[in-house]
């Protein structure tokens, strides 16, 4: 029997948006959003920067989820981040963050 | 001599592995010197064939041609260091695994990227190459990168592993490594080559590049003599290595789901 699609899926799918920057100074951002209505969603960062310890990204990519596009808001979440979980990026930054998942979210 | 650290160091000078080897093998000297089971280490070593790692934060189908790689045997590995994507061939690469509690670990990672960069300056310019450190982390020699490297710290270790690239075909290395129109600011594709560019190119015309490798490798270790004073000891991985690395290998390096998801079960 194929495997079927759940609506649920085929609708997230849709949904995906993307930004790609590089701001200077700094390395290559791509940031993959799933918004979960108004609020952020699901959030993806790749690239070429570094972030210590690494698998914190995971930790960086959750804290956005419940939040809306706000630059502000955002950029203090990753912020809290870094300091709870003694991050180091280079490469990257907050500001970075903020600007890449606000311009995914405004991709129509 | 910006740090004296004056330490003892294992010297490992490896010949050409495949990339799953070799980046298990780098992982495996960083596990053992943060278990205490192996000094401070530079590796040198070489790729058996043309090889692609992307960085821990990739996503491999935006950075490589990957329907091309498997077709032409282009083996792709995600390594556990972050930074850009590197096509491996006819270069020689180094891997530095050395305590955080070293003396040139100090400072900021910015910082100790520079530090381990010059060692790299200085085997540059034995070959009458004048090299320059780029932040964040390159080598440049007339502007041009000929060097890149990317560092990890992990249980009290840090592991650095950068290239330096002595023959490579830079007009395949863009047959498999997509350009993003961002990161070159528009530039057309020859553009972006020239931005590139192998110590043979640079180099007496008539130079037998393929003898090098042995003599560049030596110039690495005479660098970081140099500039922090180091005592090479020259060894071969030990047994517990040689396991770790078996294991590595199986499980991550030639792995898809860390390859291409960064998935990995517990090793």
């Amino acid at each position: 029997m194929p495997a079927r699609w759940e609506v649920s899926e085929i609708s997230n799918m849709k949904k995906e948006k993307k930004a790609i920057l590089k701001n200077p100074g700094e390395k290559l951002l791509r940031v993959t959003v799933h918004p979960d209505g108004d609020r952020i969603g699901n959030v993806q960062l790749a690239g070429d920067f570094f972030i210590y310890p690494e698998e914190t990204i995971l930790d960086i990519e959750s804290c956005l989820a419940e939040l809306k596009p706000k630059p502000r808001a955002i950029i203090e979440a990753v912020e809290q981040v870094i300091q709870h979980k003694n991050i180091q990026m280079v490469g990257i930054s907050p500001a970075t963050i903020a600007e890449g998942v606000c311009r995914a979210m405004e991709e129509k | 001599m910006a740090v004296a650290s004056n330490e003892t160091w294992r010297l490992i000078i490896d010949t050409q592995l495949p990339g799953a080897r070799n980046m298990a093998i780098d992982h495996a000297i960083m596990k053992a010197v943060a278990d205490g089971k192996a000094l401070p280490t530079l590796r040198l070593y070489g790729w058996d064939s043309p090889t692609i790692t992307v960085g821990y934060f990739q996503n491999v189908e935006d950075e490589v041609y990957i329907d091309k790689c498997r077709k032409d045997g282009i083996d792709v590995i995600r390594r556990i260091t972050g930074g850009g994507t590197v096509y491996h061939d006819n270069e020689v690469t180094y891997s530095v695994s050395i305590p955080l509690a070293s003396a040139i670990t100090y400072g900021t990672i910015l910082e100790s990227y520079q530090r381990i960069g010059i060692p790299i300056v200085h085997a540059l310019s034995d070959f009458g190459l004048h090299a320059e450190y780029q932040p964040i982390n390159d080598i440049t020699v007339y502007g041009k990168k000929i060097s890149g490297s990317a560092q990890t710290r992990k249980m009290g270790t840090l592991l650095q592993h950068g290239t330096i690239m002595v023959e490579t075909n830079i007009d395949e290395m863009f047959r498999y490594i997509r350009v993003a129109d961002e990161k070159n600011a528009g530039r057309e594709l020859a553009a972006v080559k020239d931005r590139v560019v192998t110590m043979c190119s640079l180099m007496a015309p008539n130079l037998r590049c393929d003898h090098l490798y042995q003599h560049i490798a030596a110039a690495v270790a005479r660098g970081f003599t140099k500039e922090f004073g180091i005592t090479f000891r020259e060894e071969s991985l030990s047994q517990y290595e040689l396991e770790l690395a078996e294991n590595y290998q199986e499980k991550m390096f030639s792995n898809p789901d860390w390859n291409l998801h960064r998935k990995v079960d517990a090793i």
